[in-house]
């Protein structure tokens, strides 16, 4: 049944670096399949691999071995120019530093990714952003540039620019890693909403706040995925009874 | 010392592009002046060598052998500034007919007595070999006429002498005159004395006057006039060895006095470049420079590695570019061949170029100090705990990015946002445009007009005794017999006998014409109407510390007279000095006859029979000739085309250089600058081409305001400049078309250039990975 939903499934997945004469490998043949809808969220101790499995299944960055499968190509072989098109169309991408482009305003920072998509026409990616800022409460800031926003602000707009181009599956890595806490919910609630909506996510993250907004939770260890929880969706008024299962599942992992 | 020197390896290491460029950009300054100055010197050391082992002295006077003046030659000696008299002897070639490979020509005006002082070239003709004695009907030629096949080595020259007898000789091979290096033959002492004896040459001789160091030759020149008659005969001219010189240098010198402003624009450039990559690397070392600060390096230590780093880069580009010069300058010597007739040392000028290569390095090593001076401020806890502030954008820009040139406006939006940093780019763009549309001015005004002097397409030499006046009724002659072949046929004379200005030691030239319409035109005043005016040179004014309407007194053997300087005109033909009057100012000055006259024809296709004509009727009153005009003009304009090109390719070539080291490093900065920006590009979309795009974009728009300045700069600028590099050859003001191509091409050339070299050059967009943007 749930192989009629996988959009993105990696076999084998294996990433080395080369060190001192030697090999570290980061990740050891990880076979991981993303649903459409999910919101899957990957958490493991530092070095552990996460990040890089991020980058990997993103096509960010290459795999040393193993095949990452996206609507039948492989990810690991794809062109640059491919993978360009598919960050146009089909992904999107939040990083923890936000990394909007400093001189752009906060609404261009969101419509210039939009206006890469060709089959887009202008008038609809403004149409979109304008709603976006809206959406996330940025349409004071617009005419901003990040430097005079806050950080939630400027994560806010990462979101939005992420989702732009409504893509298949958001990238996140750490959304919430430089925020303080009152904008660390607001992003938290901007993904859950979206993934709400039906908005896939993948997000890498240590915040076991940002744990309980996920469908579907993975741990990874010494660049393998040692267990994997199932939530059901996200409710505010379930938090307490997330909390505690995800704590003891954490608590399993010796996290 | 040692910490130092591992510190100014890893500095290298890490920044080779930087140090790369720093190399190539001295590497072409050092070529450009090496190569210069060295053909500058081996020509100059050439001359002065020929010139004194041919016998010639400080001063030329140019004699016939039966001279009257022989007592006072004589007298020469006796006087205490003058250190030596001799005599070089040559002879004016006048044969009834001379045939070359068969072939009719008048190419020779002098034949000399051979002699070992005249170097003998190779068969090649590009060295020299030791001087083999010529037998009895062989000849040397002077260098200049090799590039005739008519006179190649082993064809015959067959003289016909006055009584009908012929005289054959065979050419073999080509020696140097200083002075006689076209239109020349020598030949051996006893075939010399009987082609002499047959007057199919006329002797004539340079008296060669040697100066004792230090004389005042104005102050002489006086003195003789006063003492001796000689000195006081309207047909005695006296030519410097100065001028000599001045004159053979001419084309080196004036590219010489070129190139030394390229020069100084190209060092503004290196040091635009250095301070901009000293300003990147401390930006980018930011944190390792606090680091080594927190571990106990003086400040002045690490600004002593930066020093040392870049002057160890620009010694490599010295070292290089002197290496490069020597076949460089060997290559030149050769082809300034073509140009000059003079076979030089291939050396290259290794003290003037290091001298001025040391110049170059204290500047830069100065700039380098100063420019390090933001290493002191750097802070040490601040450096460790975080590093420098981020880059600062400051763009006050309002146009918004739209789908619609959208690579475009980002880059100007990212243009906008830190112009202070691309200000020393702006200004590269602008120094190379200007320089460029300086070179389009310089070979828009050099043409042939600038050498031009009257022509016809019959002219005659109006032979007549001393100075008597040429008679009305012989010019009138000349008329009805051209009329008989000609439908209107324009006749006019020139008288240009060699004067004395303001007790000047050189004599110029006083032109006359009997059409006001041959005279330079006057760039400023008016030519001379009256018999108390003159038109004169400029540079010749300047020299004299002269203005318009003030006096100046010309001499004439013992006729003197003082002209109101009425106009000033500029000429190549006589860069040293000219003056132009009336005819009957001229009388005032003890001279009548015309020397020259011209004829212009309707129809120039009858001109042989027009010449037969006037040679067989007006036998021993005139001597004419067909006019060479067409070809004459067309040699100078194909000398100043082959000049000019050359130069434009070298010029262009060197900036297009330039400008690709100093937009790589600069982009490289930017690149380093924005490595995150790029990234971030790149995850949300950007493909590598859209971001070069982008790069090149930007350095478009930041070579543009360089152009505009650059132009504008070469508009008000440029006339002035090229009229203080050209005074040396006569040119005061001067004066080029201005149209928008002058600035248009260097312009778009500059512009293109940037655009092209911002693309090749980020091309390392592809080496950055978005992973870097993922904070572990």
């Amino acid at each position: 049944m749930e192989t009629k939903n996988i959009i993105l499934s990696a076999k084998g997945l294996c990433k080395s670096f080369a060190h001192n004469g030697g090999q570290i490998h980061v990740l050891n043949s990880i076979d991981l399949d993303i649903c459409a809808g999910d919101f899957t969220v990957v958490m493991g101790a530092s070095g552990s691999g996460k990040s890089t499995l991020l980058y990997a299944l993103s096509g960010m960055d290459r795999a040393t071995a193993g095949t990452v499968e996206y609507h039948g190509s492989d990810l690991v072989k794809m062109r640059e120019s491919a993978l360009t098109a598919l960050r146009r169309k089909d992904f999107g991408f939040i990083f923890q530093q936000m990394h909007l482009v400093s001189n752009l305003t906060m609404r261009e920072n969101i419509t210039v990714p939009g206006y890469l998509d060709k089959s887009r026409r202008a008038h609809d990616v403004d149409a979109r952003a304008d709603a976006l800022l809206a959406q996330m409460g940025l349409s004071h800031v617009a005419a901003h540039l990040p430097a005079q926003c806050s950080g939630g602000e400027q994560q806010r707009c990462a979101v939005a620019r992420a989702i732009i181009h409504e893509p298949v599956l958001v990238f996140a890595d750490e959304p919430t890693g430089a925020l303080n806490n009152r904008s660390t919910t607001e992003v938290l609630d901007l993904l859950t909403a979206l993934n709400g909506k039906g908005q896939s996510i993948l997000m890498v993250t240590h915040d076991s706040r940002a744990a309980l907004r996920a469908s579907r939770l993975l741990y990874i260890s010494d660049g393998r995925i040692i267990s994997e929880l199932r939530l059901s969706p996200y409710s505010p008024e379930d938090e307490k009874h997330r909390e505690a299962q995800v704590s003891a599942w954490l608590a399993a992992m010796e996290w | 010392m040692r910490s130092i020197l591992k510190l100014l390896g890893a500095n290298i290491r890490h920044k080779k592009g930087a140090f790369a460029g720093i190399i190539i950009l001295m590497m072409l300054i050092t070529v450009s002046y090496t190569v210069t100055l060295s053909n500058n010197r081996n020509l100059k050391e050439t001359l002065v060598h020929d010139y004194e082992a041919q016998g010639f002295g400080d001063w030329i006077v140019p004699f016939l052998e039966d001279d009257e003046f022989s007592g006072d030659i004589e007298k020469l000696s006796s006087y205490p500034e003058i250190t030596k008299v001799s005599r070089v002897e040559l002879s004016s070639f006048i044969p009834k007919s001379l045939l070359a490979d068969g072939k009719e020509t008048e190419d020779f005006t002098f034949m000399l007595p051979d002699s070992d002082a005249y170097a003998l070239f190779n068969a090649d003709l590009t060295e020299f070999v030791p001087h083999t004695a010529l037998k009895s009907g062989e000849v040397y030629l002077a260098y200049g006429m090799h590039l005739s096949p008519l006179y190649a080595v082993g064809k015959e020259l067959r003289i016909t002498c006055d009584d009908g007898s012929e005289e054959v000789f065979t050419v073999r091979g080509y020696v140097q005159s200083v002075r006689y290096y076209s239109n020349s033959a020598f030949l051996c002492r006893e075939d010399f004395d009987r082609l002499a004896g047959k007057h199919v040459i006329s002797r004539l001789f340079d008296l060669s006057i040697f100066l004792k160091a230090g004389t005042d030759e104005g102050a002489l020149r006086e003195k003789l006039r006063n003492d001796l008659e000689m000195f006081r005969s309207p047909d005695i001219r006296i030519e410097t060895a100065e001028d000599f010189f001045n004159s053979e240098m001419l084309v080196t010198a004036t590219g010489t006095r070129i190139l030394g402003v390229f020069v100084v624009l190209l060092v503004a450039i290196v040091l635009i470049v250095l301070i901009n990559s000293i300003t990147t690397a401390v930006e980018t070392d930011y944190e390792n420079l606090g680091i080594l600060k927190a571990n106990g390096f003086s400040k002045q230590q690490l600004r002593l590695v930066w020093i040392l780093q870049y002057l160890f880069a620009l010694l490599i580009g010295t070292v290089l570019g002197l290496l490069i010069s020597v076949p460089l300058t060997a290559y030149f010597t050769h082809l300034f061949m073509s140009i000059s007739p003079f076979l030089t040392s291939t050396r290259i000028a290794l003290g003037q170029s290091l001298l001025i290569s040391g110049a170059v390095m204290l500047l830069c090593t100065l700039f380098a100090f100063l420019a390090t001076a933001r290493i002191c401020r750097i802070s040490p806890v601040r450096a460790i705990s975080g590093g420098r502030s981020e880059v600062c954008f400051d763009s006050r820009l309002q146009i918004g990015i739209r789908r619609r040139g959208m690579h475009f406006l980002t880059a100007l939006r990212q243009f906008t946002s830190r112009l202070k940093s691309y200000l020393g780019c702006t200004l590269i763009a602008a120094l190379l445009v200007f320089f460029l549309c300086t070179v389009s001015f310089l070979t828009r005004g050099i043409n042939s007009d600038l050498f031009a002097l009257p022509s016809g397409d019959v002219e005659m030499g109006i032979l007549g005794e001393d100075n008597e006046t040429i008679p009305q009724e012989r010019l009138d002659r000349v008329v009805a017999i051209a009329k008989k072949y000609d439908a209107a046929p324009e006749f006019f004379t020139m008288a240009s006998p060699s004067m004395t200005i303001e007790q000047e030691s050189q004599d110029i030239p006083v032109y006359a014409f009997s059409e006001e319409w041959l005279y330079y035109q006057p760039v400023e005043g008016r030519l001379a109407k009256y018999d108390n005016e003159t038109t004169i040179l400029e540079t010749l004014a300047r020299r004299l510390n002269k203005k318009i309407g003030d006096t100046v007194t010309l001499t004439n053997g013992t006729y003197r007279a003082d002209f109101v300087i009425v106009g000033y005109i500029q000429t190549i033909a006589d860069y040293s000095g000219v003056c132009q009057m009336t005819a009957d100012g001229l009388k005032k000055l003890g001279y009548c006859k015309p020397m020259i006259g011209y004829l212009r024809l309707a129809d120039p296709g009858r001109k042989a029979e027009i010449v037969s004509a006037l040679n067989d009727e007006l036998s021993g009153k005139i001597k004419a000739w067909e006019g060479k005009t067409a070809s004459y003009v067309e040699e100078i304009d194909k000398m100043i085309d082959l000049i000019m090109y050359a130069v434009i390719a070298a010029v262009y070539l060197v900036s297009i250089v330039f400008a690709a080291v100093a937009v790589s490093m600069l982009c490289r900065r930017s690149f380093l600058q924005e490595r995150t920006d790029i990234g971030i590009f790149r995850a949300i979309g950007f493909s590598v081409r859209e971001l070069r795009l982008q790069f090149a974009f930007r350095f478009l728009l930041i070579a543009i305001p360089g152009a505009v300045i650059g132009s504008v700069g070469a508009a008000f600028g440029a006339k002035p400049l090229l009229s203080v590099i050209m005074q040396v050859v006569g040119i005061s003001r001067f004066r080029a078309e201005t149209d928008l191509l002058v600035f248009l091409i260097p312009a778009l050339a500059i512009c293109a250039a940037f655009f092209v070299f911002a693309f090749c050059t980020s091309r390392r967009v592809r080496r950055v990975s978005v992973r870097a943007l993922i904070t572990e």
